[in-house]
């Protein structure tokens, strides 16, 4: 026996959470007259609950992991408890989704500050995403790509230098090539 | 002969001009995307679906030109794992154990030029097989029903589940993860929205196109990023290409052999390239005479026989998804992600409404085989230049064209946020040795499980033994659960080998 706290048994304790929020909102499903014998709610339960058979094996046998792997830190375990109260407490009390919501938000907390170079990535694509329609394709593809590439290899100048050649070369690809309708920069400097 | 009609007819479309241009560009990109490590078929066809359907390609060029990336990258695959030791794909994991000691002993070009003309057989003797099977497959799945249907999506993600990962409960949990993001949206038969948290962007459901190219090309970013690039080393040069016909012609039996065994493995729903390459070097090592035989150490036959293989069993694995819709590896997961992205339902329907998509699909299969083996004998050295391509402008370039890709889709942020959300998943999951085939499959698939399965209860009245009535049922049932629950007892003999470290 290794260390009880394992990645698959705390894997398998997500998993059965998740899936009785699962079950609990398929039996919110509408039913509306034009039924059929299983209906629209049997399938997903029956997901949920091979999904809940799915965790306790986890939990009963966890795979053997390498040491970095196997233990995801006293960190996520908490913010991990506090999920699972949130989700139990709104399974019991409320209907409230915005509570698994934060639930979630948590866990991904936890987890982008444990493997931050993750978190990190994760952060700068979410800005890319935001930022490709108000400020035009070239712009921010640059500073995505160099930070990305920056991020595998992290030397500055050839970074920056990678990330201008590409949104220059994609740019020129995507929209004379492929003939997509990109807009290269920002709305207000065209005028 | 109907096939000969059949496939003159299929050839009157490919040979056009345009396909032809299409098929080759497919092929040369294909090979690139397959050479390339952190690049594989499934990834690499993924992220063009989104461009080729922006394109406004109509639907047998968009299948040829793709089709042609598959073929490509099955190719491509074995360059970076004879030249790095690093398989590009999954299947070509066995090519390294005997390419990359090839490659060292400094007879990477026979390498090369051998297990290009075993992909070459492979891919041929399973793109005639699936001429000669498929037909006579779709009039067998005329007699399916919904019942049966559901049996063999069941068989499909069993099969996937038990063969091709290393723990069935993991895969079990990613089948239903992928069914159940498919319920979110509204519900085919009542029309209630299902899953949605009241949220709009989801009444439509979860594009797979998202799902696929988050779960596939973000991730490998993400993996990328945490390993910094370890692993893209530089590796043995190639320096003269000959090509060594005497080895290939005593090969012929190997490649025919593996060519056979990969289609079989192909067929399998769920069970795809990656077995086929497998089992074909496993049975090779041992009718060449197992240990003593010098497999491991660079045995010529060594690289012939997964590469036959592994090319066989891709175009094998084209059967089950033209003729039932359900695919037999990750890439033609993805491939049927296409076809319904171009609104083709595949299924023994596919053969009589629209064969001019199958047999002008067939024959760019074929013209795509002598195209790629015009491309990877004499021109390998193109490719192997394009492998000094470092991970750190590769993977940027692979994330702006995902996100390119999907915003061209829909032109919508929440599915570039839901697309990274979905890589960082596949990251996490990766980590957990936690598949994510299942995931795109059950996506792919959920609703049509449902569908079946609602069907079946309303055609019996909600009779559940309905679903085990007919031979053809029960015995996808019973290859079910014996594909889910003897790989546990075999696991002992049948060890997957791991790539093997200098």
């Amino acid at each position: 026996m290794g260390p009880i706290l394992k990645a698959d048994r705390i894997l398998g304790a997500v998993v059965i959470l998740v899936a009785l929020w699962y079950i609990q909102s398929a039996f919110q499903i509408q039913t509306s007259f034009l039924s059929d014998p299983v209906g629209s709610k049997t399938f997903p339960i029956l997901l949920g609950v091979t999904v809940i058979i799915c965790g306790l094996i986890f939990i009963l046998r966890p795979d053997r992991m390498e040491a970095d792997e196997r233990v995801f830190g006293m960190q996520v375990v908490q913010v991990l408890a506090a999920a699972g109260v949130f989700i139990v407490a709104n399974w019991f009390f409320g209907r409230d989704i915005d509570a698994v919501g934060w639930a979630i938000l948590l866990v991904a907390t936890a987890v982008m500050l444990r493997y931050w170079p993750i978190g990190a990535a994760t952060l700068t694509m979410v800005a890319y995403a935001l930022a490709l329609k108000p400020l035009g394709f070239l712009i921010p593809t640059a500073i995505a790509a160099a930070v990305l590439s920056w991020q595998i290899m992290p030397r500055p100048l050839q970074a920056a230098l990678t990330g201008i050649a590409l949104s220059i070369g994609l740019f020129v690809i995507f929209k004379y090539l492929l003939g997509l309708g990109l807009q290269p920069l920002p709305k207000t400097w065209l005028g | 002969m109907d096939i000969l009609s059949n496939l003159a007819m299929g050839f009157g479309i490919a040979l056009s001009p345009w396909t032809l241009m299409l098929a080759v560009i497919g092929c040369f990109l294909g090979t690139i995307i397959g050479a390339l490590p952190g690049l594989g078929p499934s990834n690499g066809v993924a992220i063009l679906i989104p461009l080729a359907f922006s394109l406004g390609l109509d639907a047998t060029s968009a299948l040829v030109l793709m089709t042609s990336v598959y073929y490509g990258a099955m190719y491509g695959g074995r360059i970076s794992s004879i030249l790095l030791n690093i398989p590009g794909d999954e299947p070509a994991l066995m090519t390294t154990l005997d390419g990359y000691p090839m490659a060292k002993a400094g007879k990477a070009g026979d390498a090369l030029v051998m297990s290009g003309f075993a992909s070459f057989f492979g891919a041929l003797f399973a793109t005639i097989g699936l001429m000669l099977l498929a037909p006579a497959l779709s009039r067998i799945a005329y007699q399916f029903g919904p019942a049966e249907y559901f049996a063999l999506y069941l068989l499909a993600f069993s099969t996937l589940g038990g063969i091709a990962s290393n723990n069935q409960a993991k895969a079990a949990l990613a089948s239903c993860i992928g069914l159940g993001i498919a319920m979110i949206g509204l519900d085919n038969q009542t029309g209630m929205p299902r899953f949605t948290g009241g949220n709009l962007h989801l009444m439509d459901g979860v594009d797979f196109l998202v799902a696929i190219v988050g779960l596939f090309a973000v991730a490998e970013v993400f993996v990328f990023i945490e390993s910094h690039g370890r692993g893209s080393s530089i590796g043995v040069k190639l320096d003269k290409v000959t090509v060594p016909v005497r080895e290939i012609v005593s090969g012929g039996w190997t490649m025919l052999r593996a060519s056979a065994i990969g289609f079989v493995a192909g067929i399998l729903p769920g069970a795809g390239a990656s077995l086929g390459s497998f089992l074909a070097y496993t049975s090779e090592k041992n009718i060449q005479g197992g240990d003593a035989s010098g497999f491991g150490t660079g045995n010529p036959k060594g690289v012939m026989a997964p590469e036959a293989g592994n090319n066989a069993a891709a175009g094998g694995a084209l059967v089950p998804m033209l003729t039932l819709g359900v695919p037999g590896s990750g890439t033609t997961a993805v491939l049927l992600a296409l076809l319904m992205t171009l609104n083709i339902t595949p299924g023994p329907t596919l053969f009589t409404d629209r064969p001019e998509v199958v047999w002008g699909l067939i024959a760019s299969l074929l013209i795509a085989n002598f195209v790629l083996l015009a491309m990877n004998v004499p021109l390998v050295k193109i490719f192997v230049r394009i492998l000094s391509v470092p991970a750190w402008v590769l993977l940027p370039g692979v994330m702006m064209i995902s996100f390119v890709g999907i915003y061209s889709l829909s032109g919508s942020y929440f599915d570039l946020l839901m697309m990274i959300a979905f890589g960082a998943l596949g990251w996490g999951f990766r980590k957990l040795d936690i598949p994510t085939v299942p995931i795109i499959l059950g996506i792919l698939l959920g609703n049509h499980m449902e569908d079946a399965l609602r069907r079946a209860m309303v055609l019996s009245d909600g009779d559940w033994t309905y679903l085990f009535s007919s031979g053809i049922a029960t015995g996808l049932w019973i290859f079910a659960v014996a594909g889910f629950v003897a790989p546990m007892f075999l696991r002992k003999i049948l060890k997957k080998p791991q790539a093997i470290t200098d």
